[in-house]
C-alpha cells in the first residue's frame, strides 16, 4: 500500500488542482452536483469531462458531444491492449477494475518503462517487466488470482491500490470544485502543465533508439497534423497509431 | 442539463469508454502472443506519450498570442525532459516543470 501510494502521488498531486477546475466549469456549465459526482467516480476521464462541460455550455446537441468525446476516449483502447500482458493469470474482477481505472496519467506512471524492458509475449512477463520508476519487486498478493506480474514496479493489487487512491483524489477534487465554484481561482494552465510534464518524464525515460526516435516523431507529427486538418478529437490515437506503423516499418527497413 | 439528457450522454460515454479501457486488456491477456504482437505493444508506450506530450504542447494555434508565450511550455518541457533523464524521479520533473513553466511564464 506504501509503495502504491508513492507511486500514485505525484498523479493525485497533479489531479487536485486539475480536479478542482474541472468541477469549477462542470458546475459553471450548468451540471448539478450529482452529475459532477457520477461523471468523475464512473466516467473518470479529465479530457472528456472538461470536453462534456464545454461542448454543453456552447450548446452542442448531445448526438455531437456523445461522438466527441468518444473519439477523444478512444486512445483507452491502446492502454488497453498494451497491460493485457501483465493481466495473465489475474482475476476477472481485479482484472476489470484495474482496467476500467486506467487514465493517461496512470499508464504513463505504471507502464511507461515497459518498452524499455521489452514487453511479455506470454504467460509470464513480469521477468521482462521490471524496472520503472516506481521501486519494489513484482509480487503475488497470495490471494485467489495465479500471479500477478509487475508493470514498472508494481504489481497488478499495488496498480489497482494506486488507481483507486488517483479515483478519490480526482473524484474528491471534482466535488469541492463544484461545490465551490467561482470563490476558487485555478491556475489551470500551469497545474495543466504538471500533467504534460508526466508525459514528457516518462517519454524521457524510453531508450534512446533509432527505433523510439521514428516513433517519437511520427507519433508527435501525426498529432499535428490531426490539428491542422480539424481531427482534434481522434488525433492523440491516430498520431499514436501513426507512430506504431512507422516503428513496424523502420524496424522491418533494418531487419 | 437535465437528468434526462445526461443520463443518455452519460450512459454513452460511460459504456465507450468501457470498451475501450477494458475490451482489448480482456481479448489480449489469456492470449499467447506472437512475437510480432509483443513487439507491436511494446512501442505504443512511446508512441502514447510522444502524441499526448504534442497534443499538450503543439497546436496550429500555439503562437498567436505571440512566440514567446508559445515557447513557454516547449522550453519548460525541456527542461523536464533534461530532470528526467539526469535524476529519473518523477516528482523531482513535475516540479521542475511546474517552477520552470511558472518562471519561463513571467519571463518571457
Amino acid at each position: 500500500m506504501a509503495s502504491a501510494f508513492k507511486t500514485a502521488l505525484p498523479v493525485i498531486l497533479g489531479y487536485i488542482p486539475i480536479g478542482l477546475a474541472c468541477g469549477i466549469l462542470e458546475s459553471a456549465s450548468g451540471l448539478s452536483l450529482g452529475m459532477c459526482l457520477l461523471l468523475s467516480a464512473v466516467f473518470y476521464s479529465g479530457a472528456g469531462q472538461f470536453m462534456l462541460a464545454n461542448l454543453f455550455a456552447a450548446g452542442t446537441p448531445a448526438a455531437s458531444i456523445i461522438l466527441s468525446i468518444v473519439a477523444v476516449s478512444s486512445r483507452q483502447a491502446l492502454y488497453s491492449a498494451c497491460i493485457a500482458p501483465f493481466l495473465w493469470g489475474v482475476g476477472r474482477l481485479k482484472a476489470f477494475l484495474f482496467s476500467a481505472t486506467v487514465t493517461d496519467e496512470s499508464f504513463g506512471i505504471f507502464f511507461g518503462d515497459m518498452a524499455s524492458h521489452g514487453l511479455g509475449t506470454g504467460p509470464a512477463p513480469a521477468a521482462s517487466a521490471q524496472g520503472g520508476d516506481a521501486e519494489g519487486e513484482g509480487q503475488t498478493d497470495g490471494g485467489t488470482d495465479a500471479a500477478e506480474p509487475a508493470a514498472g514496479g508494481l504489481d497488478v493489487s499495488e496498480g489497482l491500490a494506486a488507481n483507486l487512491m488517483c479515483l478519490v483524489a480526482w473524484t474528491v477534487s471534482n466535488v469541492v470544485g463544484a461545490l465551490l465554484g467561482s470563490v476558487l481561482t485555478i491556475p489551470v494552465a500551469l497545474s495543466s502543465f504538471a500533467m504534460t510534464a508526466i508525459f514528457v518524464h516518462m517519454l524521457a525515460r524510453q531508450p534512446a533508439s533509432r527505433d523510439a526516435a521514428v516513433v517519437a516523431i511520427v507519433s508527435a507529427a501525426g498529432v499535428l497534423v490531426c490539428k491542422f486538418v480539424g481531427l482534434t478529437g481522434p488525433a492523440i490515437v491516430v498520431g499514436a497509431l501513426a507512430g506504431v506503423a512507422a516503428g513496424v516499418i523502420a524496424r522491418g527497413a533494418h531487419g | 442539463m437535465g437528468w434526462g439528457e445526461f443520463v443518455v450522454i452519460f450512459g454513452c460515454i460511460v459504456a465507450a469508454i468501457l470498451a475501450f479501457r477494458c475490451v482489448p486488456a480482456f481479448a489480449l491477456r489469456s492470449r499467447e502472443l506472437s512475437a510480432g504482437t509483443g513487439e507491436l505493444l511494446g512501442l505504443i508506450p512511446v508512441a502514447a506519450f510522444a502524441a499526448l506530450v504534442s497534443n499538450d504542447l503543439l497546436s496550429p494555434q500555439m503562437f498567436d498570442a505571440g512566440v514567446a508565450q508559445g515557447l513557454v511550455p516547449i522550453l519548460a518541457a525541456v527542461v523536464v525532459a533534461l530532470v528526467a533523464r539526469r535524476f529519473r524521479s518523477l516528482v523531482a520533473s513535475a516540479l521542475a516543470g511546474v517552477v520552470a513553466y511558472a518562471i519561463l511564464a513571467l519571463v518571457l
